[in-house]
């Protein structure tokens, strides 16, 4: 510990918080409130100037911070805020493919770096980025759709060979009974009553 | 037409480390430490300084980094020292 020429201890210096960072360690709720009060989403409310955020602060935080301070939060809380939604997105997609047991968790997450990195995506293109992602998911199930009807008509294709099948099979069958029991009237091998049976059967085929 | 004043070597190592401290689990490479710096800073931070910065931080400690195979490229992390060094500073 540093002394002074008598030996005695000086007094440990505390270093003095730096302006912005006051603002830094404002819990998130306050610096959000901030941050709308310069930067409005309503159009008719006037932003706060850097002047009246300074007044704001010291009013309702009682903290005196400099107007470069504020500007420097400024910088620093948007950037912040843009990366909030570039992790946001990345995470997204993580618990997306997380649903899929087929993605390694090495995929995954390599997925989820490969969308933070892409810049311009997000941040500056995010409505086309937006429309992209909806214009693929349609594309998928257009294409999923397109092949549960070719699945549908190879089945209904399948089931016509079939019923043509039988339907030749039956007329056949017909034919065949249709003969025997012309024979059979011919030469008089069967009572009546088994001749009415054979033609009822002949009948419904 | 004037330079801007040159940024504190000190600044630009507390800066980078700024930028490595947001999404702290998604690594960023050198443009985009490059870009978040200067964005940060006001501008005035050039590659090079931006290197060096990256080297100091690194041998404190202070950040990681790890190559990304399939970019080529490499990312850089903050560690756990460096966001303890962060929270000194403020």
């Amino acid at each position: 510990m540093a002394t002074n020429k008598n030996q005695r201890p000086l007094p440990t210096r505390i270093p003095k918080p730096r302006s912005d960072a006051k603002l830094k360690n404002l819990a998130r709720a306050d610096q959000d409130t901030l941050w709308v009060l310069m930067h409005p989403t309503d159009s008719t409310v006037p932003a706060y100037s850097l002047e009246d955020a300074r007044v704001y602060m010291l009013e309702a935080h009682g903290l005196s911070v400099v107007a470069s301070s504020l500007s420097q939060w400024q910088s620093w809380y948007a950037l912040n805020l843009r990366m909030e939604a570039r992790e946001d997105a990345a995470e997204q997609l993580k618990a997306e493919m997380a649903r899929n047991p087929h993605n390694s968790e090495e995929a995954i997450r390599q997925a989820g770096q490969r969308l933070f990195m892409t810049e311009g995506i997000i941040e500056r293109n995010f409505r086309q980025f937006s429309g992209a992602a909806k214009m693929t998911d349609a594309s998928t199930k257009l294409q999923q759709a397109e092949k549960k009807i070719s699945l549908l008509k190879k089945a209904g294709d399948r089931d016509e060979r079939k019923l043509r099948l039988l339907e030749d099979k039956a007329a056949e069958a017909k034919a065949v009974l249709l003969t025997l029991t012309s024979n059979a009237k011919s030469r008089g091998g069967l009572t009546p009553e088994t001749l009415a049976e054979i033609e009822r059967a002949a009948g419904l085929l | 037409m004037p330079h801007p004043p040159a940024t504190p070597i000190a600044l630009i190592r507390r800066r980078l480390r700024e930028v490595l401290a947001m999404a702290p689990g998604y690594g960023k490479t050198e443009a985009m430490l490059l870009e978040f710096s200067n964005e940060l800073n006001g501008g005035g931070i050039s590659l090079q300084e931006l290197r060096d910065a990256c080297e100091w931080n690194h041998l404190q400690g202070y950040i990681r980094s790890e190559d990304d195979e399939d970019s080529g490229q490499t990312l850089w992390f903050i560690s756990k020292a460096g966001i303890a060094k962060q929270k000194s500073l403020t």
